[in-house]
């Protein structure tokens, strides 16, 4: 207290050179990547002072496992809207994908070759090696109905909005081909189950809590490093620390909360990470790596850039849109397999809407629908928004007649806000 | 009336954060005169311009600016209001709507209407005479993407006179315009002098102020450094004027040593891909070699960038000749393919097929070049950022530093940008389409530098230019192309603009 009154006030405002003012000056730099997470922010409070069990643990752990449906194919719809494409499929695509893994649970497909090629395989190597088949069938198929529509959109230049609307409506119709109507129940395999049902155990969480946290600071310093050794300016340390920092605290007290450690009396079944969060997480790092360290993201941005200009460049515009298409249909595949698990059938409403919801993140997450702009990590924050939305206007029991209304407006009053932001900048 | 002043500009200060971009300037514009302004990039040409059409309102500049006797006061509306004041604008950039008729673009926004409906007979009837006052060449239904862009512009100068436009205020309107609609274009503005219409007329084609205007501003730096009649200016003094320096000349000497033929095509006849029945070349030939610039000059449609564009292998499928390479034949079908043998584009129109305009100057100049830098699943970006920052050193990129986007740079050196991305290529032949179109002086200078430099150290450069004077100071060799041929190659000694003319304009045929 002594020490800080002898202190003379410019002192006090200024500490070292490029200290304070850049830190405003950054921040308000980068309000509109602060916005999303002021919103979240925002949102949160909100509900949890109206909403009772907004902020528990449960709910916490179940949010973010429920976002990930979306989550997931959102990170490859930023990839189709930076093109200046767009796939409006993923929803039923995700579906069909969905009651593809279940009827072939339900219907023993694929246990049925088991027993006949190892008639002696024990009854849990038989249920896994029969989860693991159906995940590699589903994938494929996710793989070969992004390559379909892919081919149809680089090769043969029809528009993305009306081959995806036909794939909308032709994955809907495989939906109740498939099921015939019914609900088709994964009740044998528990395995297959756990990729969206089950809880990795308390320490491994944590584990990777810390190797998360290592690889944030370490990322800093070597980006800094680099930038340096260039002569190129690098912004203020203390600011990207203290980011860094505030991130890894995130990452930890959601461990510590899911893993419930400061509650004795949890049952041990609730502790834990789920699965498909990582899952999540791993998808999210990779296609943020993909977008900004590979040939691959950096042609995608290029074209939905200046596609005369990256033509002329000498990029393979057809074979860059046609992996566009075939890594959004993957990401379908993984959405549809943890769809099938977290439902635990396929039903003949699999993953309807879900389209809308995934553009929807990646809008307000900042991906320009002109193309060339977009991020990974704003799309996945904007699936947490509209996820925070949805559960939290359930929670307080809004009328669910008007909760589409308000996500609505909520959407039309982001993409609002960030237009005005972006005339102020500029 | 010789001293009638119809718009007078005294002490007019603009200020942006940071800089003053207009800085106490009068001048005093009389009626009936075509005025020229004259300044390099950001000497505050458009700044004055965006004042007198009300873009700036009153009130976000100081001083004044009296008009017609009385003070021009352009209030919130203001972009209207000075149309409605007879003060008309026409934008480098063209603003008509493609899909519509020249009638229907003249009067957007003001459709004479009977009862409810648009009154088509009145509406055709009014543009016919309005054309037919100021001898303007069209037809008012004509749709506009049908015309050439010399008539495009001529439809936006008829859709400002068509507010009784006292004073016409023309941005650069030669940069897309070839020799002859130049010329075409000189009559309308002396037509319009002879009318009573007063033009503001702004251009970097230092030549064109000599041809038509009377009177010469120059402004350098926000200031005014002079007001004077043409007759008693010249080229180097405004040079002298707009730099502020000698600038001993225009063109650098270079010390270029021509080999061996390096490039060779024959005889090249390719048809328009949209339209297969179009021949565009007919029949094209050329020698290129190491070490010199050739310079390719004709009118605009001559088939100048259908030839590079095709040779680069983005443009049209060729039906005959051959293009070899150091004797081998080449077959090339994408830019991916040119880029193999070393041959490397710097396109017509930066901004639309040369940069990514929102992304960073290192993201644009590694775009062709990730290959390099990429394996499978990583881009060395260590190596990449080095990479770039060589290039952008070496042509002196005027940037804080490669990860500002380059949309914010000036014209001249985002074309540096494009180059440096082309140079990191490592090509041997070096295509430049019109590397100078919308730059000023300064940086001109700076790019005519760097050719010369290349072609020294061995690069083969062809050069496209609209300016003569560009062709006939930078190349070692014409090559004059005349409908979709080429007519000739010239040797630089005895090349002169006459005997370009002739050859573009196919007066003068080439033997054989």
């Amino acid at each position: 207290m002594l020490k800080s009154s002898e202190l003379s006030p410019s002192a006090g405002a200024a500490p070292g050179p490029g200290g304070m003012s850049t830190l405003v000056r950054s921040f308000s730099k980068n309000l509109q990547s602060y916005m999303l997470v002021i919103a979240l922010v925002v949102i949160w409070i909100g509900f949890g002072l109206k909403a009772p069990g907004y902020t528990s643990a449960d709910h916490i752990q179940d949010i973010l496992r429920q976002m990930a449906l979306i989550g997931i194919m959102a990170c490859g719809m930023v990839f189709v809207i930076v093109t200046g494409g767009i796939d409006l499929s993923v929803g039923f695509g995700s579906g069909f994908v969905s009651v593809f893994a279940a009827a072939l649970l339900y219907n023993g497909v694929v246990d049925a070759w088991f027993d006949k090629l190892f008639p002696s395989m024990g009854a849990e190597t038989h249920q896994v090696s029969t989860a693991v088949v159906v995940v590699i069938l589903s994938l494929i198929l996710g793989i070969l109905m992004g390559a379909f529509q892919g081919v149809i959109i680089s090769r043969l230049s029809v528009p993305p909005f009306i081959v995806t609307l036909g794939g909308f409506s032709i994955f809907k119709s495989g939906i109740l081909i498939v099921t015939q109507g019914k609900s088709l129940f994964i009740s044998a395999n528990d395995t297959y189950k756990f990729i969206a049902q089950g809880l990795i155990p308390p320490v491994g969480g944590l584990l990777l809590a810390v190797i998360a946290a290592v690889a944030l600071f370490v990322r800093v310093f070597r980006a800094r490093r680099r930038k340096a050794k260039y002569g190129v300016a690098t912004g203020s340390l203390v600011l990207e620390l203290v980011r860094a920092a505030l991130f890894a605290a995130l990452v930890f007290g959601y461990v510590i909360i899911v893993n419930r450690t400061f509650d004795a009396e949890a049952p041990a079944e609730s502790r834990g990470v789920p699965l498909l969060v990582v899952i999540l997480a791993v998808i999210v790092i990779l296609m943020s790596y993909i977008s900004r360290n590979t040939r691959f993201g950096r042609y995608t941005y290029a074209i939905g850039g200046n596609r005369e200009a990256a033509r002329l460049s000498g990029i393979d515009i057809k074979s860059s849109i046609f992996k566009v298409y075939v890594t959004m249909g993957a990401l379908m595949g993984v959405s549809g397999i943890a769809l099938a698990a977290y439902v635990g059938s396929g039903t003949t409403a699999a993953g309807q809407g879900y389209e809308l919801d995934v553009i929807a993140s990646c809008i307000l997450g900042g991906t320009s629908t002109l193309g060339g702009e977009g991020t990974v990590f704003g799309a996945v924050v904007g699936a947490l928004i509209i996820q925070s939305l949805s559960n939290g206007l359930q929670m307080m029991n809004v009328n669910s007649n008007y909760q589409y209304l308000i996500k609505g407006l909520v959407l039309i009053l982001a993409v609002f806000a960030d237009i005005q932001l972006k005339k102020k900048r500029a | 009336m010789a001293d009638d002043v119809i718009l007078d500009i005294s002490h007019a200060t603009k200020q942006f954060p940071g800089v003053t971009a207009l800085s106490d300037v009068s001048i005093k514009v009389k009626r009936g005169e075509i005025h020229g302004l004259c300044g390099e990039n950001g000497a505050g040409k458009s700044t004055l311009m965006k004042i007198l059409c009300g873009v700036y309102p009153h009130g976000t500049y100081e001083g004044k600016i009296t008009y017609e006797g009385k003070e021009l006061a352009l209030g919130t509306s203001s972009i209207r209001q000075a149309i409605e004041e007879g003060i008309a604008i026409v934008y480098q950039e063209l603003t008509l709507v493609p899909k519509l008729t020249v009638g229907e673009n003249i009067f957007l926004g003001k459709e004479p209407r009977r009862r409810t409906s648009i009154d088509w007979d009145r509406l055709y009837a009014d543009t016919g005479a309005l054309l037919k006052k100021y001898k303007l060449p069209i037809s008012p239904f004509a749709v506009v993407e049908s015309l050439g862009v010399g008539q495009m512009q001529m439809t936006e100068i008829a859709k400002a006179l068509s507010e009784n436009a006292k004073v016409l205020i023309l941005d650069e309107p030669t940069s897309a315009l070839s020799a002859a609609e130049v010329e075409k274009l000189m009559e309308i503005l002396r037509e319009l002098k002879a009318q009573g219409v007063t033009c503001l007329y702004i251009t970097h084609k230092l030549e064109e102020f000599f041809r038509i205007t009377d009177t010469v501003s120059v402004l350098r730096d926000g200031k005014l450094v002079t007001t004077q009649p043409t007759s008693s200016l010249s080229v180097e003094k405004l040079v002298k004027l707009m730099v502020g320096r000698e600038m001993k000349e225009r063109f650098p000497k270079g010390n270029r040593k021509p080999g061996a033929v390096f490039l060779k095509v024959e005889d090249l006849h390719a048809c328009d891909p949209v339209n297969p029945s179009r021949e565009i070349l007919k029949g094209v030939s050329l020698d290129l070699r190491k070490g010199e610039i050739l310079g390719i000059a004709g009118l605009m449609g001559s088939g100048r960038t259908e030839l590079v564009t095709t040779l680069f292998g983005e443009y049209a499928k060729i039906t005959k000749g051959r293009v070899t390479l150091e004797g081998a034949e080449l077959d090339i079908h994408s830019a991916r393919d040119a880029m193999r043998h070393g041959i490397s584009l710097v396109p017509e129109d930066r901004k639309r097929m040369g940069l990514v305009l929102i992304q960073s100057i290192l993201q644009n100049i590694s775009l062709p070049n990730l290959n390099r830098f990429a394996s499978f699943m990583r881009i060395n970006q260590a190596a990449e950022l080095s990479s770039a920052i060589k290039y952008s050193n070496s042509l002196s990129v005027k940037a804080p530093n490669v990860h500002v986007p380059v949309e914010s740079l000036s014209g001249g050196n985002q074309q540096k940008v494009v180059i440096s991305k082309w140079l990191m290529s490592e090509p041997k032949i070096l295509i430049l389409d019109d590397p100078t179109r919308g730059i000023d002086v300064g940086a001109k200078y700076e790019i005519y530098k760097l050719m010369n430099q290349l072609a020294e150290s061995g690069f083969a450069i062809i050069m496209i230019s609209s300016e003569l004077e560009e062709v006939l100071g930078m190349s070692d060799r014409v090559m004059v192309m005349w409908e979709g041929r080429s007519n000739g190659t010239l040797e630089i000694e005895v090349a002169n603009e006459e005997k370009i003319m002739a050859r573009a304009t196919g007066i003068e045929l080439a033997a054989g």
